[in-house]
């Protein structure tokens, strides 16, 4: 109980941005986490590979999110910014790489969709979800590798 | 790009946190910047330079 009240005001402390940044942040994620919950407990059929892949790429989109987000946190609470400009243009790129990822995958996605009919729109969802989490991907590995090649 | 931020760091006594913060940035902008991980703006080229007192030329060397 003390954690979580050093934790609400430690929050506090931080500037307003910072804070309706991480509130909101923190609200959506709960919001996804709440629905993926939801759609588990209301299935009535039993789970195949596919729910599976969707259940499991939507926790790690979660997770992901979680990690930027306590990243930020720990940045404010040391009194920095807790966005700059590296961290701006590692985002661009990220969205940039997950774009034109996205371009190839969505070509075979087509391919695809012609033989599988009723079960397109299962593949425009789980394609999304790879895009997010492909931007994810990029967006971590870049956090740890920096922008070297940038000119 | 070589820069010599960690060296004129030393020499200041700070901190990658205290240079962070006078600059504005993370602490994970100036790691990438000694490591020559980052090409930064001019701006916070500017900046950093600012902090050394130096010209922007003595900081960051082009290869």
């Amino acid at each position: 109980m003390l954690e979580i009240l050093n934790f609400m005001l430690e929050i506090n402390n931080i500037d307003m941005t910072t804070k309706q940044q991480f509130i909101i942040s923190t609200l959506v994620r709960t919001s996804l986490l709440a629905l993926l919950g939801y759609w588990v407990y209301k299935s009535e059929k039993p789970f195949d590979a596919l729910a599976y892949t969707i259940l499991g790429l939507g926790i790690l989109i979660i997770g992901f999110g979680l990690y930027f987000a306590l990243d930020r946190y720990k940045s404010a609470k040391a009194g920095l910014r807790p966005e700059d400009e590296l961290s701006t243009r590692i985002k661009e790129r990220a969205a940039a790489k997950a774009f034109s990822f996205s371009i190839y995958m969505w070509v075979f996605g087509v391919l695809f969709m012609v033989d599988i009919g009723p079960r397109a729109k299962i593949v425009v969802g789980l394609g999304v979800i790879v895009m997010a989490l492909f931007y994810f991907i990029t967006w971590f590995y870049l956090t740890k590798k920096g922008l070297s090649d940038e000119n | 790009m070589k820069t010599r931020i960690k060296e004129l760091r030393a020499q200041h006594d700070l901190t990658q946190v205290d240079l962070a913060q006078l600059v504005g940035v993370r602490r994970e902008t100036i790691v990438f910047l000694e490591k020559g991980k980052y090409n930064p703006s001019l701006k916070l080229a500017h900046d950093i330079a600012q902090v050394f007192k130096l010209k922007i030329e003595a900081v960051f060397i082009l290869d």
